[in-house]
C-alpha cells in the first residue's frame, strides 16, 4: 500500500515539475539520506573485527542505518564496510582537524541516541554542511581505493589490460605518454565508482538540496581522484633514468582536506529557487570531469554540443543522468562553480550560542587561545561573551624511547600550562 | 520496493527529540581523541599487504613492466648475434652491414620505448652525439700536434657538463646514461690511437657501431673498440653452462629489481618497523641502510643486466661488471670502488689515473695524488658534476685513502707477518689470510667492515632512486647527512688523525 503511494509520487514528480518542487519543499527539514556515517561509530567497540575483513560482522543497528542498495553493495564486496568504516572516521577527524579552531568544530553527536552522525546540522544547506558531504565522500573513496591496492576488498582486482591511462592521471603533462605499470594503479577507479553508488544512493530527488549534496559528494571525490601522484624509481647507470618504474599513489588525507578547506573558504552560494535552475550540462564520466571543469571555466561556448551528447546520452542509457546539472551562483555575476567547488544554499549562522532546532553546541565552554587574532582566539571563539582563565596542569607522554625491539617506552611529564575557555 | 525500505527503516523517526549531549565533556574527550590520533603517519605504500598480496601488486607488475624494454632488447641482442653467426658463414656480405644491423638492434629499444613524445628530439640527441664525436675527433686529430686526446676529452667533458645543466632535466636524465657510454667509448678511442693499441681511427660505420652497439648502449658495460670488434668476427661458443649462467644472471637481476623497488620498503616497513618521524639510532641508521641498498640493489639489477647483454651479444664472455657480495660485506673501501663497478674502474685507471702519471716528472708522491684527483674529477665531470654524486664521489675518495693509510701503517706497526693486503698476479687487490690468522686480526677486519657498512649507508642515504618531480635545492640534498651531523665524515676525520699518531 504504501509502496504504491510512493512509486506514484515519484512517477508524479518526474512528470510534472510542480509536484516535484512541493515534494522537495515537503522533504526539506526532514533529510535522511546519510545514515551511513553511523557505520563509523556503531561498529564500536567491537562489532566489526578489524583483521577478519572476510568474516566481517555486523549487528543489526548498523544494518539499519543503510539502505537496501548499499547493504547489498556491502554484501556483493567483502571487506569494503571496514574500508567504509575507517574512510568514515578519517574523515570525521579531518573535519575536526581543519575545524579545530573555528567556531562550528566538527561536533559529532552521541551516536547511541539514533540519528545523524554529525547532527541536525546536515539537514540544512550551509557551507558546514557542504564541508562535511565532500570530506565524508572523499574519505570513502580514499579509503576504498587503498583498501582496494592492499587487496582486502576481494571483488577488486587490479585490471593489468588497462596500463596506460592518459584522462585519469591529471598531474602529468597532455600529450605525454603515461609510464606503465600492471599494478593497482586503478584502484581509484574502482573507488571512485564505488563511492559514488554507495555515498550518492540517497541523493535521488530533484530538490536542490539534494543537488547540492551530489555536487559536494562529487567534489569530494574528485579532490581525491585529482590529487592522485605518479611515484616513481629510476635505476640506470650511475643516477641516470634508463628504466623508470611508476605507479600510483593515494595522495595524504592531509593534503584532501587542506584542499577541501580551502574550497570551503571560496565556496560558491547557489540559488534555491526554481527547477529552472537546476541547468543541465553533460558530466558523463569522470574521465571527462577534467574536460568538463575547464569548459565550465571557459564559458558557455560548449554548451550546445554538450547538449547533444547528452542527447545521444538519453538514448543510449534510456534514463536520465543524475550527475547532468549545473548550479547557478546566487550572484549572477560570478561564475558557475567548477567540479571541484563546494556549493551551499544558505549563509551559515553565527554559530555562537547553542541552538538546537540546528544542532549547533554553540562555543560556550570551547577553549580558545588568548594572544591569537584568528578565529581561535578568544574575542571571536567567545563571540564576545568574554572568557576565564584557569591554570591546569596538563600531563604529556614525552621523552619517548625506542626499545629495541619492538617498543616504545615513554614517561609521564606534567606541566602547568594557562588555558582560556569561552564563558 | 526500495522506497519502501526506506520508510521500514527510518520509519517513525520524525527527528522530534532535541539533540541531546550528555555533557559538553564528553563531546571534548571524543575532540582530544582525535587529535591524537592524527599523528600517525602515512606508512609507505606498500608497507600494509602480505607476502602473496606484495608478490602480485608489486613484484609482478614489476617485473612485467621492465619486462618490455629489458625483453626487447635481449630479443634484439640474440638477433643480433644469430645475425652475425649466419652472416659469417655467407663470407659475401660487406662488412659494414653487421655494423649497421649492430647500430639498429642497438637504437631500436630507446625508440620502441621511449615515453616522453618527441621522438625526432631523441633520435637527434643520440644520433648526434656520436657524429659531434666524430668530427671533433678528426678535427683533434688533424690540427693538433699533441695532447689531442686530452683536449679531445676536455671537450667531451664540458658538453657533458652544459648538457647536465642546461638541458630539460627528465629527458636528459633519460639520455643521460647513453651519452655518458658514448663519451667513455670515443674518448677511449682517441687515446687508444695514442697508444698505438689502435692503428687507425675507425671509419665512420664501424665508429657508429661502436659508439651505439646492440646491447651496451644505456646500460653498459663499456667495451673497447678492440671488443666490440672482435664481437663481430669471432666465433663464441656455447654451452649449456653458459645458458645457465646468463639465466642465473637474469634472475639475480630481477631480484635486485624488485628488492629495489618494493621488497626492501616492504620487509623493512614490516618487520623492522622503522619510521620516517622517529629519531632513535637504530630506526635512523635503518632508515639510511634501506636508502643506500635501494640505490645499491638498483645498481645491481643495472649491471647484472648489461652483464648478460654483453655475454649475449658475444663482447666478451666472461665479462664481470659488479661483485655484490664484495659491496655489502665491504672488507674494505677499496673493493667497494673497484667492484662497484669494474669496467668503469679500469677505464678511469686506463686512460685517466695511468695518463697522468705518465705525465708527471719529479716528485712521485705529489704525481699520485695529483693522479688520484684527476681520476675523481673525470669521474665527477662524467656524471656532470651533479651535487649529491659529487660529494658521494669526493667522500668515497677520502674514506678511502684514509682507511688505506690507516690499514697500512696498523699492519706495519703491530703485526709483521700481516699484510693489509696482497696483490695477486691479476694485479687486483685480495685479502689473504694470513698464516697465523689469529682472532685479533680476524677482530680488527671485523672492526672496519661493519665501520664500513655504516660509511656506506651514510654514504648511500642521499643517493635517492625515486624521482621527485620538483628541483631538489643544495639545501634538500644534503638532508639525511645533516639528520644525522655528519657523523661519518668525523668518524673518518677521527680515523686520520689515528693514522697521523701512529
Amino acid at each position: 500500500m504504501k509502496a504504491t503511494i510512493v512509486i506514484r509520487t515519484i512517477i508524479l514528480t518526474l512528470v510534472v515539475d510542480e509536484i516535484s518542487k512541493v515534494y522537495a519543499k515537503h522533504r526539506e527539514g526532514k533529510y535522511k539520506g546519510t545514515h551511513w556515517w553511523g557505520i563509523a561509530k556503531a561498529g564500536e567497540p567491537n562489532n566489526l573485527v578489524p583483521m577478519s575483513p572476510g568474516m566481517m560482522h555486523m549487528d543489526s543497528t548498523s544494518m539499519t542505518l543503510l539502505r537496501n542498495k548499499q547493504r547489498r553493495m556491502i554484501r556483493e564486496n567483502p571487506g569494503v564496510l571496514q574500508a567504509i568504516s575507517r574512510g568514515v572516521n578519517m574523515a570525521l577527524q579531518e573535519c575536526q582537524h581543519q575545524f579545530r579552531n573555528r567556531r562550528w568544530n566538527c561536533s559529532t553527536k552521541n551516536f547511541m541516541t539514533g540519528e545523524n552522525l554529525f547532527g541536525k546540522i546536515v539537514d540544512r544547506g550551509f557551507r558546514e554542511t557542504a564541508f562535511i558531504y565532500a570530506i565524508t565522500s572523499a574519505g570513502v573513496t580514499h579509503a576504498v581505493s587503498r583498501a582496494c591496492a592492499e587487496g582486502v576488498i576481494e571483488t577488486c582486482t587490479c585490471d593489468t589490460a588497462h596500463q596506460r591511462r592518459g584522462p585519469y592521471i591529471q598531474n602529468s603533462e597532455p600529450g605525454v605518454k603515461d609510464w606503465e605499470w600492471g599494478g593497482c594503479s586503478d584502484n581509484i577507479d574502482f573507488g571512485y565508482k564505488f563511492a559514488r553508488m554507495f555515498v550518492d544512493t540517497g541523493e535521488r530527488g530533484r530538490s536542490l538540496r539534494e543537488k547540492m549534496n551530489l555536487h559536494n559528494n562529487e567534489a569530494g571525490r574528485m579532490h581525491v581522484q585529482s590529487e592522485m601522484k605518479q611515484e616513481c624509481k629510476c635505476h640506470g647507470m650511475s643516477g641516470s633514468c634508463t628504466v623508470k618504474t611508476c605507479w600510483m599513489k593515494l595522495p595524504n588525507f592531509r593534503s584532501i582536506g587542506d584542499n577541501l578547506k580551502d574550497r570551503f573558504d571560496g565556496a560558491s552560494w547557489v540559488m534555491v529557487g526554481n527547477a529552472g535552475g537546476l541547468r543541465r550540462t553533460r558530466r558523463k564520466d569522470n574521465a571527462q570531469n577534467k574536460h568538463n571543469e575547464n569548459a565550465q571555466q571557459n564559458g558557455m561556448q560548449q554548451q550546445p554540443s554538450a547538449q547533444q551528447g547528452q542527447q545521444q546520452e538519453h538514448h543510449r542509457r534510456g534514463g536520465r543522468n543524475r550527475y547532468s546539472f549545473q548550479l547557478k551562483p546566487y550572484d549572477p555575476e560570478l561564475k558557475a562553480p567548477g567540479t571541484k567547488d563546494l556549493v551551499y544554499l544558505e549563509q551559515s549562522p553565527q554559530f555562537c550560542d547553542a541552538n538546537p532546532r540546528l544542532g549547533i553546541l554553540g562555543t560556550h565552554g570551547r577553549q580558545c587561545n588568548e594572544s591569537s587574532i584568528g578565529m581561535d582566539g578568544c574575542d571571536l571563539m567567545c563571540c564576545q561573551r568574554g572568557y576565564k582563565t584557569h591554570q591546569a596542569i596538563v600531563s604529556e607522554r614525552c621523552n619517548c624511547t625506542f626499545l629495541w625491539c619492538c617498543e616504545v617506552k615513554c614517561s609521564v611529564c606534567s606541566y602547568r600550562k594557562t588555558v582560556s575557555t569561552c564563558v | 520496493m526500495d522506497q519502501q525500505q526506506l520508510s521500514l527503516s527510518y520509519g517513525g523517526n520524525e527527528y522530534t527529540e532535541d539533540y541531546f549531549y550528555n555533557s559538553p565533556a564528553d563531546y571534548y574527550d571524543l575532540y582530544d581523541d582525535a587529535i591524537d590520533g592524527q599523528n600517525q603517519d602515512e606508512q609507505s605504500f606498500w608497507s600494509h599487504l602480505s607476502f602473496y598480496q606484495l608478490c602480485t601488486q608489486c613484484v609482478l607488475p614489476a617485473i612485467w613492466s621492465t619486462c618490455n624494454l629489458l625483453g626487447t632488447t635481449l630479443i634484439l641482442c640474440i638477433f643480433f648475434r644469430l645475425f652475425v653467426v649466419v652472416g659469417n658463414k655467407i663470407r659475401s656480405i660487406p662488412k659494414a652491414v653487421f655494423h649497421i644491423v649492430c647500430t639498429i638492434c642497438g637504437v631500436l629499444p630507446i625508440i620502441l620505448f621511449y615515453e616522453d613524445g618527441d621522438l625526432f628530439q631523441l633520435l637527434l640527441q643520440i644520433v648526434i652525439f656520436p657524429m659531434f664525436c666524430y668530427t671533433l675527433s678528426i678535427i683533434c686529430l688533424l690540427t693538433l700536434k699533441q695532447y689531442t686526446s686530452i683536449i679531445f676529452s676536455t671537450v667531451i667533458l664540458l658538453t657533458l657538463l652544459y648538457r647536465e645543466c642546461f638541458s630539460d632535466d627528465t629527458k636528459w636524465r633519460k639520455t643521460k646514461s647513453c651519452h655518458m657510454l658514448m663519451s667513455l667509448k670515443a674518448m677511449a678511442v682517441l687515446f687508444d690511437l695514442r697508444s698505438n693499441e689502435l692503428h687507425k681511427f675507425p671509419p665512420v660505420y664501424q665508429y657508429t657501431g661502436y659508439m651505439l652497439c646492440a646491447g651496451t648502449i644505456y646500460l653498459g658495460p663499456f667495451l673497447t673498440f678492440q671488443e666490440y670488434k672482435n664481437a663481430l668476427f669471432t666465433p663464441v661458443y656455447w654451452n649449456t653452462s653458459k645458458v645457465f649462467n646468463v639465466i642465473r644472471k637474469i634472475i639475480i637481476s630481477l631480484f635486485c629489481f624488485v628488492m629495489s623497488i618494493c621488497l626492501l620498503d616492504w620487509l623493512l616497513n614490516k618487520h623492522m618497523y622503522i619510521d620516517e618521524n622517529r629519531n632513535t639510532i637504530t630506526n635512523i641508521f635503518l632508515l639510511m641502510y634501506k636508502q643506500a641498498l635501494e640505490f645499491r640493489t638498483g645498481h645491481y639489477f643495472i649491471s647484472y643486466m648489461s652483464t648478460v647483454f654483453a655475454m649475449v651479444c658475444g663482447y666478451n664472455t666472461e665479462i664481470l661488471v659488479t661483485l655484490p657480495m664484495a659491496i655489502e660485506w665491504p672488507q674494505s673501501l677499496l673493493n667497494v670502488v673497484i667492484y662497484w663497478n669494474v669496467p668503469m674502474h679500469h677505464w678511469l685507471k686506463k686512460y685517466i689515473f695511468e695518463e697522468v702519471l705518465k705525465y708527471g716528472k719529479k716528485n712521485k708522491h705529489t704525481n699520485k695524488i695529483l693522479a688520484v684527483g684527476a681520476t675523481y674529477l673525470v669521474s665527477s665531470l662524467l656524471h656532470g658534476l651533479e651535487v649529491r654524486l659529487s660529494a658521494v664521489l669526493l667522500s668515497l675518495a677520502l674514506y678511502t685513502y684514509v682507511e688505506h693509510r690507516l690499514r697500512t701503517k696498523l699492519a706495519s706497526k703491530f703485526l709483521k707477518t700481516y699484510s693489509y693486503y696482497s696483490k695477486n698476479y691479476h694485479n687486483s687487490k685480495k685479502y689473504i689470510s694470513t698464516n697465523n690468522c689469529t682472532w685479533f686480526i680476524w677482530i680488527i677486519n671485523l672492526i672496519f667492515t661493519i665501520l664500513n657498512i655504516i660509511h656506506l649507508a651514510y654514504l648511500g642515504s642521499v643517493m635517492d632512486v625515486s624521482v621527485v618531480n620538483s628541483v631538489r635545492s643544495y639545501y634538500d640534498s644534503f638532508e639525511p647527512w645533516r639528520r644525522v651531523s655528519y657523523f661519518s665524515h668525523f668518524i673518518i676525520l677521527f680515523m686520520y688523525l689515528i693514522s697521523i699518531i701512529l
